[in-house]
């Protein structure tokens, strides 16, 4: 089988999966809840992938689920019958389809999460399954455990399994990723395009102590002329208001925020990563979070 | 009004044109001043003299505004603007075309621009919805 080159491919992970697309595959919807939500992958031609994944508490008639998707999305053509439906395991996912050209679908049941992961494509040209779709379905690995990895939209990183991505908010390169964990530290991961534009004549520093400070943070200290992984870099320390029952009612503050932030001058993007959390918790090491590229 | 919005093939085939009845001046500070045309409607259309409301208006553009604004040369279609303004901007394909997207809609409506929309029919639809 014909494996897609490695530059042709990039890595994303999310809920539930790690996976490989190809590189022209840009994410144009996303959910943010684990229970249940999808992506959605398109290149300019239009969208060209849909991954999916819902909570089931026991193993599905996949065959019966293939046909009716089959039946719901092929309006005008001929009734999909059983004998029309062809099937082949590719990795963990149960591969149907009913006719060169129709839409496709592959089914995984993952019963110790007794979650239902799908993938639809829109077409089952048999060079595309095989040079497109067949290695997705075999990228596909659990994305469970211990440190849990997330990528998409440019923001790779990697998080212990107690911190939950609570919000995301993505705009044409602008892309915020919230993560918090069950001791309430905050995780913030920025990804900025256009770094001309967003610096506006500024230095790195005057930059972002203006941009934490718009955010409501009391910037204690910026240290700028650092580098990070032979970048420039900055690091800041600063204060911000508890986001969390008593500490929010009483407006106590959170003193332990840190701040870094770096211009990847070669892919022109500005990327910041901050924590705070309750007094006395401990953050975590940038260089443990967020993923190297390649 | 969902019927009239653009499918994503249109809207990557169509091409935005400057409005041929704009002014440009090239200001010393390397920016360009365009100046254009206003029209009324309705009674105004008849009575904007008489009130002596303005007839023409006036915008400066700069920066990466004017980069853009200079790409649009009547031939290059959306996607190959889009293409070029990625490229630059170290962009992906569908950043750049909202960042565009953004701006041609507004130069659209100030009337700086006009856009041209091949005809639908000899477009093929995709199996799948397309983004908006």
């Amino acid at each position: 089988m014909q494996i897609i080159r490695r530059h042709h491919i990039h890595a994303i992970a999310w809920h539930h999966i790690k996976s490989a697309v190809p590189a022209d595959w840009e994410a144009t919807a996303y959910s943010v809840e684990e229970r249940l939500g999808r992506l959605e992958f398109s290149d300019r031609s239009g969208v060209r992938g849909l991954f999916s994944w819902e909570p089931c508490k026991r193993e599905p008639d996949t065959e019966t689920m293939m046909l009716s998707f089959l039946r719901s999305r092929e309006s005008g053509v001929p009734d999909t019958h059983p004998a029309d439906l062809k099937t082949r395991m590719v990795g963990e996912f149960k591969l149907g389809f009913a006719r060169a050209g129709s839409p496709c679908q592959a089914i995984c049941y993952r019963p110790e999460r007794k979650t239902l992961l799908r993938w639809i494509f829109p077409d089952a040209q048999e060079d595309r399954l095989t040079s497109v779709y067949c290695p997705i379905l075999q990228s596909c690995v659990p994305n469970g455990g211990s440190p849990r990895e997330y990528r998409l939209f440019g923001i790779n990183v990697s998080v212990p399994a107690d911190y939950e991505i609570e919000q995301m908010n993505v705009f044409p390169a602008n892309v915020r990723m919230l993560f918090e964990s069950k001791s309430k530290q905050r995780l913030v991961i920025r990804r900025w395009g256009l770094p001309e534009l967003i610096l506006g004549g500024m230095d790195l520093a005057a930059f972002y102590e203006k941009f934490l400070r718009s955010e409501g943070a009391i910037v204690i200290k910026v240290q700028d002329g650092l580098t990070w992984r032979g970048m420039p870099a900055l690091h800041a320390l600063y204060h911000a208001r508890g986001e969390h029952q008593m500490d929010r009612f009483m407006g106590h503050l959170w003193k332990n925020g840190a701040a870094l932030l770096w211009h990847d001058t070669t892919e022109k993007r500005i990327y910041s990563i901050e924590q705070i959390g309750p007094p006395e918790s401990l953050l975590l090491d940038p260089e443990k979070v967020v993923i190297a590229h390649g | 009004m969902a019927k009239n919005r653009l499918q994503l093939k249109q809207q990557l085939a169509s091409i935005p044109i400057h409005n041929a009845r704009i002014r440009e001046t090239p200001d010393t500070d390397g920016t360009l001043v365009v100046e254009v045309d206003l029209t009324y409607k309705g009674l105004l259309r008849f009575m904007y003299r008489g009130l002596k409301l303005r007839t023409t208006r006036r915008y400066r553009l700069d920066g990466l505004g004017l980069e853009v604004y200079r790409m649009i040369d009547g031939i290059k279609s959306f996607e190959v603007l889009i293409d070029e303004f990625a490229n630059k901007n170290r962009l992906t394909f569908f950043e750049g075309r909202a960042f565009l997207m953004q701006y041609l809609q507004m130069l659209m409506q100030k009337g700086l621009v006009a856009i041209g929309i091949p005809n639908s029919q000899l477009l093929r639809p995709s199996p799948l919805r397309e983004p908006s």
